[in-house]
């Protein structure tokens, strides 16, 4: 019985010392379309992000129906008719830091992130930049790119072109504890 | 190993810690289920086509709903199809809470002006409660001079209410049905309408097309209506887009008003009058 309990004591203590990963379940998203008729913006305060501090490898998750609109028939329209979210519940981005040396993230420093980002069901591979700090506990980062809609298939209607714009820019905040 | 035995911890901690994290996992396991999805968008504007739905608008919501039903497309090219005569309604709508909604609005007809309020007091969930659930209430008033007849020409002899329970499921993501069922009084009535009181019922289905557009039908029937009249009923559709809502009728019945529409239709499509129309619904945010 003592030799059962103790294996299972190390391999307790071992899932600990050798997390590596990094992660947080509420790191925020924005994103802000600007057009000639109406600006528009959502924020979401619930997404998933991981990063593996050995390896630079990042992994991203964001539920769509998370995001809040100040205006609720805009969320309801984001959700049913743009984003389709009860096809496509999640956004997701995986890949890894370029060139990423991990003595190197006790500063602050830009580095190039590149991956899959997948959106409404479609993948696309791409290539960002990313600021990153790692301090003993935490690790920050903020990623802005900008979103083509229709590289995603999501569609405007004709009706509503001067209302959204085509491309959208996404600010990702990233707050990342072991 | 011998170091390795000086730290390990004896039997009693090690089964403490175990409980611990096993009762930990089970606790964030239930909560994570306890949350139910509402379902949206069962239909959209406070329509079906003529007659009420069960939606209401959401909080500080300020709906600008206009209602425009042309004349009988069978009047020919001269009258260019009806489009010359029309009925109009302009109102508004007013989300005082998510459920709770008061409205207030004009018709050219008659020279009503209506008053109802709408409480939204069943929400469908996803995988949970399967109907939503709306009463309405409304009171329709007309101002016409020089044509009642002097023992109606009262405050209540201009009056009618009505009453209705309203009750609708979205089923999957394309397709919404509704039943309701109500109560109108009717204060004097310019047709041969018999009882004062009638109960009525409604039936109507919205379904999906594309993004943004619906389908739409709708069938009303009420007791006690004389040979002259006709039970009404209306198809459409829906285009729903941005903060603008438009819904597009044709009907056996002219009504800008769901008072008129009931006791009021006197064609019916077998007899070639068809009624084009459409409602306008713009949403403000206060």
């Amino acid at each position: 019985m003592k030799r059962i309990l103790s294996i299972w004591w190390l391999m307790f203590i071992a899932t600990m010392v050798f997390a590596q990963n990094y992660k947080s379940n509420e790191n925020r998203i924005w994103f802000y379309s600007e057009a000639p008729l109406e600006n528009i913006e959502a924020t979401t305060n619930k997404v998933y992000a991981e990063i593996n501090y050995e390896t630079g490898s990042v992994y991203v998750k964001v539920p769509i129906e998370s995001f809040v609109f100040d205006k609720e028939l805009m969320q309801e329209h984001f959700n049913d008719q743009y984003l389709e979210s009860w096809k496509y519940p999640l956004a997701e981005f995986s890949g890894s830091i370029v060139e990423y040396i991990k003595g190197e993230v006790h500063k602050e420093k830009s580095y190039k992130v590149k991956g899959n980002l997948t959106i409404h069901g479609v993948s696309k591979s791409i290539e960002t930049d990313v600021k990153i700090a790692k301090t003993n506990e935490l690790f920050v980062g903020t990623l802005i790119t900008k979103i083509q809609l229709s590289d995603y298939k999501i569609k405007i209607p004709r009706m509503v072109i001067q209302n959204i714009a085509e491309v959208v820019d996404v600010t990702i905040l990233l707050n990342l504890s072991r | 190993m011998l170091l390795y035995s000086s730290i390990c911890p004896d039997e009693y901690t090690v089964m403490k810690v175990f409980l611990i994290s096993i009762v930990a996992l089970l606790t964030l396991n239930v909560k994570a289920q306890e949350e139910k999805k509402i379902v949206k968008n069962t239909f959209r504007g406070g329509r079906v086509l003529n007659g009420e739905s069960v939606e209401t608008p959401s909080k500080d919501n300020l709906n600008f709903i206009i209602v425009h039903k042309f004349s009988d497309l069978s009047q020919g090219f001269y009258d260019f199809f009806g489009l010359d005569e029309a009925e109009i309604r302009l109102g508004f709508d007013y989300g005082i809470t998510e459920n709770l909604s008061a409205g207030i609005g004009r018709s050219g007809y008659q020279k009503t002006y209506d008053l109802y309020s709408k409480y939204k007091f069943l929400e469908q969930e996803e995988n949970g409660l399967p109907l939503s659930a709306t009463l309405h209430a409304g009171a329709f008033f007309n101002t016409l001079r020089n044509i009642m007849p002097t023992n109606f020409d009262t405050f209540s002899g201009r009056s009618s209410y009505m009453g209705q329970l309203i009750l609708a499921r979205k089923m999957g993501h394309k397709l919404s049905v509704q039943a309701t069922a109500g109560l109108l009084y009717e204060g004097y009535s310019f047709s041969e309408f018999d009882a004062n009181y009638s109960m009525f019922s409604t039936i109507s289905t919205r379904f999906r097309l594309t993004r943004i557009i619906y389908i739409a039908g709708e069938y009303s029937y009420i007791t006690g209506i004389s040979e002259v009249q006709e039970y009404p009923y209306a198809i459409g559709f829906n285009l729903d887009t941005g903060g603008h809502l438009f819904q597009l009728i044709f009907s056996n019945s002219q009504a800008t008003h769901s008072k008129s529409m009931l006791t009021d239709t006197f064609d019916s499509w077998t007899e070639g009058s068809v009624y084009f129309g459409f409602n306008l619904v713009r949403t403000f945010y206060l």
